[in-house]
């Protein structure tokens, strides 16, 4: 299944409408807005079920709560879509253009991979 | 400090703790002062309410995000309550009573903040099939 993204919801959902104006062929939702925004605030590891079950790759800033969550799934052999973190100081969460461009270029870089069960790391490069 | 508060509770309520007290293995007495600590809190703030995570309680948002998700989008915006309010799509009286609940418990916001910054190695030691890409945020293809 290739990349299908979901944001979070500490990004901005202004970040999904920036990458599909600049490439509308990138498949990319905003947490605020995906399922009518019924995920909002809702706990994360019901999240990551939903979003295996569209084959969407969760991006996220957070580090805290996700992990956990991951390996406890993968101890009980459940599969996720993928996630993709983002380090707040690499790139800050109110840089919205440099999140957009990030996205933007992991899209042309790996759209077609299989993401399920994928973990990745956004490094902005040099 | 503390101090030692005598209170009479109704049967149910009293059994009711209990039985939070055994399915979180703590002491009645922990989760009686935790109860009343967050009931204060929630008083107090408009907007907030605690929910566990891992077996950690952490302050929300109502039907919404945790507090300290939204310190962490406040401070890249120099603490500024309209722009994160525009950025979360919260209301700007939503994250200034986030920005008043980090004033009065930084000491409660602060570790979880510095937990979520683990970086490359500390996740790899976490996630051992985690991956580095390197994207291009200059705009360059």
């Amino acid at each position: 299944m290739s990349l299908r993204l979901l944001l979070d919801e500490q990004i901005s959902a202004k970040v999904a409408d920036q990458v599909r104006a600049s490439d509308p062929s990138v498949s990319i939702q905003s947490l605020h807005r995906w399922r009518g925004g019924s995920f909002l605030g809702k706990d994360d590891d019901l999240l990551l079920v939903a979003a295996a079950e569209e084959s969407l790759t969760l991006v996220t800033y957070d580090q805290k709560t996700i992990p956990t969550l991951l390996v406890q799934m993968a101890l009980l052999g459940q599969s996720h879509g993928g996630v993709l973190f983002v380090d707040d100081r690499t790139i800050a969460s109110n840089n919205l253009g440099a999140l957009v461009k990030g996205l933007l270029s992991l899209w042309r870089q790996c759209h077609g991979w299989d993401w399920t069960n994928r973990v990745m790391l956004l490094q902005p490069g040099r | 400090m503390s101090q030692v508060v005598t209170l009479r509770l109704p049967d149910s309520a009293a059994e009711a703790i209990r039985q939070i007290a055994r399915r979180e293995k703590r002491s009645v007495n922990e989760v009686g002062v935790r109860i009343v600590e967050e009931w204060l809190r929630q008083q107090r703030f408009a907007h907030i309410e605690f929910r566990s995570f891992q077996g950690e309680r952490h302050a929300c948002f109502k039907d919404r995000l945790q507090v300290w998700q939204v310190i962490m989008v406040a401070r890249d915006y120099g603490m500024d309550v309209e722009k994160t309010a525009e950025h979360l799509s919260l209301r700007p009286e939503q994250v200034q009573s986030a920005l008043n609940y980090y004033e009065d418990y930084p000491e409660e916001i602060d570790p979880v903040l510095r937990e979520n910054d683990l970086g490359y190695e500390q996740l790899k030691e976490r996630l051992p099939s985690l991956q580095l890409i390197e994207v291009r945020i200059d705009g360059a293809p």
